[in-house]
């Protein structure tokens, strides 16, 4: 086959290519614009390098399809001559004996051939975008009118360019921070600046310990107030807040040696009763209690003094009652192991320690050892008479420190809390690496002392039960502090509504019941009693 | 130069045949064009027209025309299979000898007017039929092959007589055409009229000669024809059984019996000859579309839903056209 079959179906080849062309690469704009537009408002963020991947496979594929769908084969560019133009199947014939000889045959091909090139003559002149730029063959695969050019070579491009545009001019939302994503811009306000101000003064109106805990916590709330003005992102500030939160708990660590005693009061044997003791130092933490306001810290402190004296006593006058028995072995016995359990207890050089609770403890063994030493022609009395002396010292002394001590633990939480108000940051909870008794439901806040020996069991310890209704709670939905003992029987109410409209096991109910119920016992007690 | 040659010859010679036969048949295009279509393809024509509309002048023209020896045979129902094949007779030789002798009936000619077949025996028509089909006879065991081209023209009468004996499906199938001469217009009744009023003679003269005529056969076997067109007239053929599972929607409803295999190597062989009796070097759909009528109409035969419709074979026909035009799109 020569001659214009052949240039038709060049021409018609080179069109299918930039038909495909086209097609694919507007359904590749479609595709990415169709996939960054909804992203971009919806503040998702992807590496470019997939939209240029997305982009490429789309236009490759679908390119690729039409290539496929629309590419003029010798059998289709043949039927549509003949069907169009043509007439009497002569090319489809002339196609399909192309490879064959005979007389009939090269007459047949001839004849084809002569028509078609009248075909194309005739053609030449169509006014035609195809048929200008791309010859006969192309516009005779494009259905040879305007309308389906507009629609092939036009409709797709426009749209895939009115999707892609759109999707790269418009400016998506910005990401929310997420709880915890800290790197964004900060600028420390003058409220949080007053409001800083207002905790040091807290601080400064304390009854803390001058010169080891106050004015290192001062300085160290001033230096954050100087610090601040210069973080510019949230890690900066929150870098800041945290540290000057360690270096509170440091200083508090350092003097709250009920931490170093209280251990090594539970491993002693014969030394239960003033291991009880030492859980005064967090009694007031009885309900959750959450320091917030100095408000809080100065009612608390109220009573103090009334409540660590209260548990002291009571458990020093156990181990005192131990000792009412006539002196002999058994006494010299049980006054040599309290001796020396105590002695255990104490740190080394704490003869010249003067940390008020070592210091207890350290004259409460010397006392004992006196006593010991006491010449047997002494009567029984006159000993039990000096015994009661030495405990009496103790205690008071134990007293004053531990009450102390919990008041420095107020003190620290109160910082705390009020540093992550201030700045809405979430700071680890106050913990003091002790686990307590369980014996006044105070909290166990995490870390412990890491030794598993000293966790012990839940459930009701062995002192007696104190029900702290007259402690504040923060509630939510006021927003402020309100008395426990209300918010309690509120919390009730709420509980016996959700029981009432939904289903729960008898024996959850049951449980709910009664844990609400004592707690509710021990209030009414209160309120009787005050 | 030499195929362009012969094929500028064979339209030539179409041309020539038809201008002599229209110097003794008016009009009748389509049974001048049926009839040449068929001697060169090799087949025969059943011819249906009401007495006197030129059957046997059309023969007698064609013979003169195509040089070829035309016989006649006028069927009635007592005419003997040997009376058309011929017969042993015992003759004296120069020496006084009795010897048997065969006597050539008048089938032994190269055209050969077959009038009113239906009037004769089935005996007698199914040796007239063997001789279409064959080419040959067999006479007391000789065999006698007839001279090509060889080319039956048979006649039969619309009318309905008594004493006619309607030829079998199965014979009508080796009729290459059916075709039918309608009585002319009223124009050409009158050039009729006129013509034979000067003179009754038969004034076409002799353009081409069996062999011509066997040389175009040969060529026109060599016309391409498409597959998709080959497909095109076999689904038409298989589209006039009803019995078949894919089929026309017109078989199923109109037609009781449908067009043998024969049928498809009629309508292609003729559809060659066709194209290029128009010019044409190669078959087109329009060629089977033209065909199917003379081809189809004596090979199918329709249901009574046909006639309660009123339809003819030939409306039946142009129905399964329509059909296989649009199921083949």
């Amino acid at each position: 086959m020569k001659g214009s079959f052949e240039k038709i179906k060049k021409s018609a080849f080179y069109a299918a290519i930039v038909k495909s062309v086209v097609v694919g690469c507007s359904i590749g704009l479609l595709a990415v614009g169709a996939v960054l537009l909804p992203l971009k408002l919806n503040a998702v963020n992807i590496n470019p390098v997939y939209y240029v991947l997305i982009g490429v496979g789309a236009a490759l594929l679908c390119g690729g399809l039409t290539f496929l769908i629309v590419r003029p084969t010798e059998k289709k560019l043949a039927k549509l001559l003949d069907r169009k133009y043509v007439h009497g199947e002569r090319v489809q014939t002339m196609v399909e004996y192309r490879d064959r000889e005979g007389e009939i045959l090269s007459l047949q091909r001839e004849d084809a051939e002569q028509k078609i090139d009248e075909i194309v003559i005739k053609n030449a002149k169509k006014k035609n975008i195809f048929s200008r730029f791309f010859g006969f063959g192309a516009m005779l695969t494009s259905g040879g009118n305007i309308v389906s050019h507009a629609l092939s070579i036009l409709l797709v491009p426009v749209i895939a360019v009115s999707v892609f545009i759109p999707a790269i001019v418009v400016s998506g939302k910005e990401p929310v921070p997420v709880d915890g994503d800290k790197d964004l811009p900060y600028e420390f306000t003058s409220a949080q600046a007053d409001m800083l101000r207002q905790l040091i003064d807290d601080v400064d109106q304390s009854s803390l310990e001058p010169v080891r805990v106050k004015t290192p916590i001062k300085e160290d709330l001033q230096e954050l107030l100087e610090i601040l003005p210069d973080a510019k992102t949230e890690v900066a500030m929150y870098t800041s807040v945290i540290g000057a939160v360690a270096s509170v708990d440091a200083i508090m660590y350092e003097v709250n040696t009920y931490r170093i005693v209280a251990p090594k009061i539970y491993e002693a044997e014969h030394l239960e009763s003033l291991a009880a003791a030492t859980e005064s130092v967090v009694a007031y933490r009885v309900g959750g209690v959450s320091i917030s306001k100095y408000e809080q810290v100065v009612a608390l402190l109220e009573n103090l003094d009334a409540s660590v004296s209260e548990r002291v006593q009571r458990q020093t006058v156990t181990v005192r009652e131990t000792l009412n028995i006539p002196r002999g072995e058994e006494f010299d016995a049980l006054l040599g192991t309290y001796y020396t359990e105590l002695n255990d207890v104490l740190p080394d050089n704490s003869a010249e320690s003067d940390d008020a609770l070592i210091s207890c403890i350290y004259e409460f063994t010397q006392d004992i050892s006196k006593i010991a030493s006491l010449d047997a022609a002494y009567a029984d009395e006159y000993v039990q008479q000096q015994l009661n002396i030495c405990f009496n010292k103790f205690t008071q002394s134990f007293v004053a420190a531990l009450g102390t001590q919990s008041y420095n633990c107020m003190m620290n939480e109160y910082v705390r809390t009020r540093l992550a108000d201030i700045f809405g940051v979430a700071i680890p909870a106050w913990n003091d690496g002790l686990t307590h008794g369980g014996s006044n439901g105070s909290e166990d806040d995490g870390e412990g002392d890491g030794d598993d020996d000293k966790v012990r069991p839940g459930g009701f310890g062995k002192g007696e039960m104190v029900y702290p209704s007259d402690e504040m709670l923060y509630d939510p939905d006021k927003r402020e502090h309100v008395n426990y003992g209300e918010l309690l029987e509120e919390y009730y109410s709420r509980v016996l509504e959700q029981i009432r409209d939904n289903e729960f096991s008898e024996e959850l109910e049951q449980s709910i019941r009664e844990y609400f119920e004592i707690l509710l016992i021990g209030s009414k007690q209160d309120k009787e009693n005050q | 130069m030499e195929n362009l040659e012969r094929v500028k010859n064979f339209s030539d010679s179409i041309a020539k045949i038809k201008d002599e036969l229209h110097k003794d048949v008016v009009g009748q295009e389509e049974i001048i064009d049926g009839v040449i279509t068929a001697i060169i393809a090799g087949g025969n024509v059943l011819l249906e027209g009401v007495p006197g509309v030129g059957k046997t002048r059309l023969v007698r023209s064609l013979g003169r025309t195509l040089s070829l020896p035309f016989s006649r045979i006028q069927f009635t129902p007592d005419l003997m299979p040997s009376d058309v094949t011929g017969t042993n007779i015992i003759e004296k030789d120069e020496n006084g000898r009795m010897k048997s002798v065969f006597r050539k009936g008048p089938i032994f000619a190269n055209l050969v007017l077959a009038d009113e077949i239906n009037r004769a025996t089935p005996k007698t028509q199914s040796a007239m039929l063997e001789v279409m089909q064959e080419h040959k006879i067999t006479v007391s065991g000789a065999t006698y092959r007839l001279d090509e081209p060889f080319f039956v023209l048979a006649t039969e009468n619309p009318i309905e007589q008594d004493g006619t004996y309607p030829l079998p499906e199965a014979q009508m199938d080796r009729f290459m055409f059916k075709l039918i001469m309608k009585f002319p217009g009223t124009e050409e009744l009158a050039d009729i009229v006129n013509m034979t009023q000067i003179t009754l003679d038969e004034n076409a003269s002799a353009v081409v000669d069996g062999k011509t005529i066997l040389e175009m056969r040969e060529l026109a076997k060599n016309v391409p024809v498409l597959d998709e067109v080959l497909m095109y007239a076999v689904n038409l053929i298989s589209n006039t059984h009803p019995e078949l599972e894919k089929t026309s929607s017109t078989a199923k409803k109109y037609i009781k019996y449908g067009a043998s295999p024969r049928a498809a190597q009629a309508l292609v062989t003729c559809a060659k000859v066709r194209a290029l009796m128009n010019g044409n070097y190669n078959v087109s759909y329009e060629d089977i579309d033209a065909l199917a009528h003379p081809v189809l109409r004596h090979r199918i035969k329709v249901n009574y839903a046909a006639v309660n419709d009123g339809l003819t074979v030939d409306d039946v026909i142009g129905l399964l056209v329509q059909e296989n035009k649009k199921l083949s799109k």
